[in-house]
């Protein structure tokens, strides 16, 4: 009996006052409390559990709500609960589909960015609980593990760091509605405003957005598609694209620029180690 | 000195709000509520901030997604998460709602109240049974406000309260707050209530804010604690005196100072209540 009445409560508490099949049913299980009708009370929990997930969504996209409005976003809060119902306890996690959402609703065509604002945000939310990345091994002699067998090595990013690319300036929108920000009303978004291409990261306690230019995207993509080391040495010697090993057997001066932005993103934080390919056997060079 | 016995006078939940206020240095605040949710699932910052919470202060773990009164098979994941939780900050004890949250598989995000019937506390006796045995300690079950009445509820909330503690063997979180809004909504006598529940199994206190809409009230943290609620208070305190408290506040986040006042009234009862039942345990003797 206990089964069949949770279940029929959860689907009452997703449907929208006493008319809904399941409320229907469920309301002749009920009582009234005092002067509240049962109907009544079940549109109390019907709106406390439609809150607690806008609410969840509203702290994690805060910039999409506010360039929604409230009751745009609670309709797209809404129809994130519906199409994709929460499965686990944590709260956290209830926005991971939203950023996918967007583009398939009408009601969201005239906010064309909307989605990559949302990706932006959900990255940003994700960069604060990631771990913090191992200590960093020695660049120098990850460097020459590097050259010696990049067939064998991959480069590992810092837990926290997302690649978020639109070609709206989602960065600029962002920045526009942050607290300290002044520069909201003065955002013009029809001017000839930068694509976007960012890193969200975390170093230490400090959560960041930086934009990289086209050749470090490419890097850091490579790198997050989990591709070995001479991938991204063909990144700077293209000529050789289709014949690593020929690369490989150029002068070792030939890989100084790519050792050169190695060292780069080591500097930045944004590579923290080195790991083997899986199913490539060599030296262990977890650094 | 077992760990919950640095748990005395009344305490603060902490929130994100008051990080800086509590974490900078070692505030007038004996001991924190932790809302182990917030930091069971991730790791990152939010951990950061809990490890400086402990190194200050004695902590105690608060739990909103057990789901201890579903159907459903208890969730292992969550469990685990909230032990390995455990075993890194050393809470003095752990406590949860007498609730379910989710069923099917879907989770609803909400406390929802449960039939007052022998099905129900046998669903919720078993897994806080199954609960304790994977944490390896006793947990404290709280009594959660309620605004639905089920046809088929057999007995008081008292009496499913005092059911459940027997049947699993557990302690008792008592959240004033929600006696005052239940037995206003459902008019019942609070003073019947705290007659009929296990007293000597009451280790904890919440206090709380609700709003008030007129036919009902309703369980919402956001604004201080009611002067009823502090009258009830009161009374409680003199049926278990020194019982630790917590003041929670979850919705509009005061300024720091606010909840730092309401903590000082409410300690203020306590210390009192103690200072009453020292006076007539002497005069006993």
């Amino acid at each position: 009996m206990l089964r069949e009445l949770q279940l029929e409560l959860g689907r009452a508490f997703h449907e929208a006052g006493a008319a809904g099949p399941a409320a229907s049913s469920v309301l002749g299980q009920l009582c009234g409390l005092g002067e509240v009708a049962p109907a009544q009370t079940l549109a109390i929990y019907q709106g406390s559990v439609a809150h607690a997930v806008e609410k969840a969504l509203r702290d994690i996209f805060p910039v999409c709500a506010a360039l929604l409005g409230g009751d745009c976003f609670r309709a797209l809060a809404r129809e994130s609960a519906r199409r994709h119902p929460s499965t686990g306890p944590d709260l956290a996690r209830v926005g991971d589909s939203l950023p996918a959402l967007v583009p398939l609703l009408s009601f969201l065509d005239a906010v064309p960015y909307l989605a990559d604002v949302a990706s932006l945000e959900l990255a940003w939310h994700r960069a604060w609980t990631q771990p913090d990345p191992p200590t960093a091994g020695d660049p120098a002699r990850i460097a020459e593990a590097v050259s010696a067998e990049p067939h064998r090595h991959r480069f590992l990013l810092p837990p926290s760091l997302q690649l978020v690319a639109s070609e709206h300036p989602i960065l600029e929108i962002w920045q526009a509605h942050q607290e300290d920000c002044e520069a909201l009303d003065a955002l013009d978004l029809g001017a000839d405003l930068p694509a976007s291409q960012l890193v969200v990261w975390r170093r230490d306690a400090e959560l960041r957005i930086d934009r990289v230019d086209t050749g470090l995207w490419l890097l850091l993509e490579s790198i997050a598609r989990g591709e070995p080391a001479s991938a991204l040495l063909e990144l700077y010697a293209p000529e050789s694209r289709n014949d690593v090993d020929e690369l490989l057997q150029q002068d070792p001066d030939d890989f100084a620029p790519a050792l050169e932005a190695i060292r780069s993103l080591f500097e930045r934080g944004w590579i923290v180690g080195l790991e083997p390919v899986p199913g490539r056997a060599g030296r262990s060079d977890q650094t | 000195m077992s760990a919950s016995t640095c748990i005395e006078g009344v305490g603060l939940g902490l929130r994100s709000q008051h990080y800086e206020e509590l974490l900078s240095s070692r505030r007038d605040v004996p001991w924190l509520e932790v809302l182990a949710d917030n930091y069971a699932h991730g790791d990152g910052l939010p951990l950061r901030h809990l490890d400086r919470a402990r190194a200050l202060y004695p902590v105690v773990f608060h739990g909103v997604g057990m789901s201890l009164g579903s159907t459903d098979p208890l969730d292992g994941d969550y469990v685990a998460a909230i032990r390995r939780l455990a075993r890194r900050i050393e809470p003095a004890w752990i406590s949860e709602h007498l609730a379910w949250v989710s069923a099917g598989g879907r989770h609803h995000h909400e406390l929802l109240p449960l039939p007052f019937c022998e099905e129900a506390v046998g669903t919720v006796a078993a897994h806080v049974r199954e609960v304790q045995d994977r944490l390896g300690q006793r947990i404290l079950v709280e009594n959660a406000a309620g605004y639905l009445r089920f046809a088929c509820s057999r007995m008081s909330e008292a009496e499913f309260i005092a059911a459940v503690v027997a049947e699993a063997d557990c302690d008792l979180l008592l959240d004033v707050s929600n006696l005052h809004v239940n037995a206003r909504n459902h008019g019942y006598d609070p003073l019947v209530f705290l007659e009929t529940i296990p007293g000597d199994r009451v280790r904890q206190m919440h206090l709380a804010g609700y709003d008030d809409h007129g036919s009902h009230l309703i369980d919402a943290h956001g604004s201080p604690v009611s002067e009823a609620t502090w009258a009830l208070f009161i009374q409680v305190q003199g049926r278990f005196p020194g019982v630790p408290t917590c003041i929670e506040w979850d919705r509009d986040v005061p300024p720091f100072a606010v909840l730092a006042g309401e903590r000082t009234r409410a300690a203020a009862i306590v210390d009192a209540a103690v200072d009453a039942a020292q006076r007539e345990a002497c005069l006993a003797s």
